[in-house]
């Protein structure tokens, strides 16, 4: 079996899967959301007030200009700022019916239900099956026909199965980039999270990669909310069905991402789409 | 191994065993900075040797006693001079070489540098000292014996030359690192202007990692300052002033290794040694020190 | 690089000449320069070499004498084989090791992974710092009076093993650091994200991922302790028991070759000890002594380089 997408996209019959519907909410579930969320490094206030809501089915895009906020507003979400010496999230996190953003709040836990893809691919340096039992295990997972069945069951959900399923034991590096993110999907995938965050997945991957990704994304929302932070505005209106645009610190404007793109209301979203600043 | 036990208990874990070696490590310091300096310093509280008497007196006896004082003869000059003059003399000659050697390797022959000459620089650093010592003194203690005529060969001199090579490795690799930190940019600035190559290496890279290659010095004279069996084995090991550079002469490190097991713990020539131990460990952190002014300085430089 | 001057370009009618001299002169300068700053480095090469080829020519000779590397030695190490020596000096390593590797791979896991912004970490690096920088006889004498003075060990291996450790420490710690700072933050933000620990993050993903370079900077280590002597004087002593039974289990004896409270003599301190003896058969053994120390010292140099390779082309490659 070869290893390009191209062999991926041929594998995929269409047919099997519901259209997706995007551009258009098509939810009212919350997810996750977030009140009056400021993020501030040190003395800089990088984040001002940031109020969104994620809905359980959607992909929700946030967009912007490099250093608007978007990403700093994406790590919030599952406590990775948290990691960063000098950052502090003020401001509320509501999951599950509570705020997550304390003293008190389980990181360890609540990481499982809040996964994040980055940007680089960055699978470990260990074979295929042990990316995807790694954190399993560690989480106290031990039955073997368990994990033989996670590892199976995750790699289909990241459409990647059909091309690993006879190397598993051979090292993740072996793949190639847009196979390795799609590993790291499949990690995610693993820890049966709610939500998944995505960073720029696909700023590192090559243009079919890139849609292989999408198409991915697009198969595994149901149940879940997802939410991608991208610099490229036509992969926001291919696969999410809302859109908050983010400039300088603010959360300027947020809707169904039809009308985002077509109908901007706030001129600086509008100058952004025409391409006046990237 | 830790499946049963809550996240937050296994991270608290990890902080503690961890956090317990770096204050181990810790602890063993500030023990051993309190020890030498209170024996150090009991020469003079307990024992009553006068302080200007030992930074200032000539004659270092410890196995006679002065009448005048009924203690021991503990001048400490001549050990600390011969100190200071093989580390300035051997720095002397090791800091031209070194940073010639680096420049050659960074800006004239990368690659030549990277694949034979650095390997044999490592190899330098990992010789022991007592291979050095003996090196110098067959051949060079040898050679000074022919050239200069002199009957044993042993001295500054000799001292100086083996610690150079030494001290080289040292001050080489780390001005290698020094020169290549500078940025790429401002060698091609200079040579777009019309700059030769050499004049651009003096003018502008050489003045740029000045701080860096200043803390490539120091690091070097730290360690001259300390080398203990090499310098035995060449220096001669009279306690003298030394009159010359081809005289027995003794250091703060070679009295320590030939009277440190004769005295008594807690006898006034014990304590004098301990002294000298200090005196060691004080010119280290003054060199620690003025590294870290240097790098200050360099930092608020760039700004 | 580029050796040509645009200032030629540009040069006017009546002042040619003259800038035309000063260009002349920039330029055989730069050939001058470069002329003999590669001799410096022919000549600092050729100086390695030559002492690397002249201990190997004095003393590989002595190695197959019959009996050097088996036999203990005699009448205060002026004559006979270096036997002991050369298993003291590998026991001393090993228990060196064994002491000093944990000590500084949790400390830089601290330092990197958990060392809070602040005083603790600055009083903790400075503390490191300064180890790194005491001439080793200081160590060796802090050794002297706490271990074999006060503990009352005496003359013995351990307290010999654990000067070593002290010097060793910050060498290992520095590397360690360096190489777990070197791993990519993306593995620790994939670990994290899922909802690990630091501690697991560090123990199963960076600790591995900086394997290479961690296994080249203890066996480097591992070459600088083995040829240290000066810290060993007064802590381990200068001479090995007459006798050394490999054979026995019976710790407290004296003879036990494994007693760690017997004192013990390494190559290097042996070669310190013997230099200055007349004989020719002294000169013989210290001769020997040093082509067998080289040889050790050169194995480590290689069997690093090897071994970091080795580890990262399996890491990587795959």
């Amino acid at each position: 079996m070869s290893n390009t997408t191209d062999a991926f996209l041929a594998s995929v019959d269409s047919s099997e899967r519901a259209p997706r519907v995007t551009g258009r909410a098509i939810s009212d579930e919350v997810m996750l959301e977030t009140h009056d969320v400021n993020v501030y490094y040190g003395d800089n206030h990088a984040l001002h007030d940031t109020s969104l809501k994620f809905h359980t089915g959607e992909i929700t895009a946030l967009i912007g200009p490099s250093g608007c906020g978007k990403s700093t507003f994406l790590r919030s979400l599952n406590l990775m700022n948290r990691e960063i010496k000098g950052c502090r999230v003020t401001g509320e996190i509501v999951y599950e019916g509570r705020n997550i953003n304390t003293k008190t709040e389980n990181l360890y836990e609540l990481r499982r239900s809040i996964g994040m893809v980055f940007q680089q691919p960055n699978p470990f340096h260990k074979s295929i099956r042990e990316n995807i039992t790694f954190a399993p295990k560690r989480h106290g997972l031990k039955d073997k026909d368990a994990l033989d069945q996670l590892v199976e069951e995750s790699l289909r959900g990241a459409a990647l199965w059909d091309e690993v399923k006879d190397k598993l034991d051979e090292s993740a590096f072996a793949l190639s980039g847009g196979q390795q993110q799609r590993l790291c999907i499949a990690r995610t995938l693993a820890m049966h999270p709610d939500v998944i965050l995505f960073d720029e997945p696909c700023s590192a991957l090559d243009p079919i990669s890139t849609l292989a990704i999408e198409d991915l994304m697009l198969s595994i929302v149901e149940n879940r909310a997802i939410v991608i932070v991208t610099h490229n505005m036509e992969q926001a209106s291919r696969v999410s069905n809302r859109t908050a645009f983010f400039y300088m610190g603010d959360m300027v404007e947020y809707g169904e991402t039809e009308q985002i793109f077509q109908r901007p209301n706030d001129k600086r979203l509008n100058d952004y789409l025409t391409g006046m600043f990237s | 191994m830790a499946k049963q036990m809550p996240k937050r208990n296994l991270e608290k874990v990890g902080l503690s065993v961890t956090g317990a070696c770096v204050a181990l490590v810790t602890l063993v310091v500030v023990a051993l900075i309190f020890m030498v300096a209170q024996r150090g310093l009991s020469t003079f509280f307990k024992d009553g040797v006068s302080v200007l008497e030992f930074f200032t007196g000539t004659k270092w006896n410890l196995a006679q006693t002065n009448e005048a004082t009924g203690l021991p003869f503990t001048g400490a000059l001549p050990l600390i001079i011969t100190s200071f003059a093989v580390t300035i003399f051997s720095t002397v000659i090791a800091v031209p070489i070194a940073i010639g050697a680096a420049i050659y390797v960074v800006e004239i022959s990368p690659k030549f540098g990277q694949k034979y000459f650095q390997p044999l620089i490592e190899l330098l650093v990992g010789i022991p000292s007592v291979v050095f010592g003996l090196i110098g003194f067959h051949v060079i203690v040898r050679a000074v014996r022919v050239i200069f005529n002199v009957e044993l060969g042993l001295g500054i001199l000799p001292g100086s030359i083996v610690l150079a090579l030494m001290i080289l490795p040292t001050i080489t690799t780390l001005a290698i690192d020094a020169l290549r930190a500078v940025p790429q940019s401002y060698r091609e600035g200079s040579l777009a202007l019309g700059y030769t190559r050499w004049q651009t290496i003096w003018h502008v890279v050489l003045k740029s990692a000045t701080p860096s290659l200043m803390t490539a010095v120091i690091l070097g004279m730290t360690r001259a300052f300390g080398e203990t069996l090499a310098v035995r084995m060449v220096i001669g090991g009279v306690e003298n002033m030394p009159a010359g550079l081809i005289d027995s002469a003794s250091t703060i490190t070679t009295t320590l290794t030939t009277s440190m097991a004769v005295y008594a713990t807690g006898s006034v020539q014990n304590d004098a040694l301990w002294t000298l131990g200090l005196l060691l460990m004080g010119m280290s952190l003054i060199f620690i020190l003025i590294i870290h002014l240097i790098g200050a300085k360099g930092a608020k430089a760039r700004g | 690089m580029a050796n040509t001057t645009v200032a030629q370009a540009t040069s006017g009618g009546a002042h040619a000449p003259a800038q035309d001299a000063r260009i002349r002169r920039a330029m055989r300068n730069d050939k001058i320069a470069t002329g003999v700053l590669g001799a410096i480095v022919a000549i600092v090469m050729a100086i390695v070499v030559a002492m690397v080829v002249y201990i190997l020519f004095q003393g590989v000779g002595q190695l197959f004498q019959p009996g050097f590397l088996t036999e203990a030695s005699r009448s205060n190490g002026t004559e006979g084989g270096i036997a002991y020596q050369l298993f003291d000096s590998f026991y001393l390593l090993i228990l060196t090791l064994i002491i000093s590797l944990p000590i500084s791979l949790f400390g830089a896991v601290f330092l990197v992974e958990y060392a809070p912004e602040g005083p603790v970490t600055k009083i903790a690096s400075t503390a490191i710092e300064t180890l790194s920088s005491l001439p080793s006889i200081v160590v060796g004498m802090f050794g002297f009076l706490m271990f074999s003075v006060n503990f009352g060990w005496g003359y013995s291996l351990i307290s010999g093993a654990i000067a070593l450790t002290m010097f060793n420490i910050p060498i290992l710690t520095r590397v360690i650091t360096q190489a777990l700072e070197d791993v990519p933050a993306s593995q620790r933000d994939a670990c994290l994200a899922m909802g690990l620990t630091r501690w697991e993050t560090t123990l199963h993903v960076l600790i591995p991922a900086a394997m290479p370079a961690i296994v080249t900077g203890v066996v480097l280590s591992a070459g600088r302790v083995f040829g240290e002597a000066a810290a060993l004087l007064f802590t381990s002593g200068m001479s090995s028991p007459a006798r050394l039974n490999f054979l026995s289990l019976n710790f407290s004896s004296p003879t036990c070759a494994w007693n760690i409270f017997r004192p013990g003599e390494s190559l290097a301190v042996h070669i310190y000890k013997i230099y200055g003896e007349g004989s020719p058969e002294a000169q013989h053994i210290v001769w020997g002594t040093a082509a067998v120390l080289m040889i050790c010292v050169l194995l480590f140099n290689v069997l690093s380089r090897i071994a970091g390779k080795a580890l990262a082309r399996r890491m990587t490659a795959e």
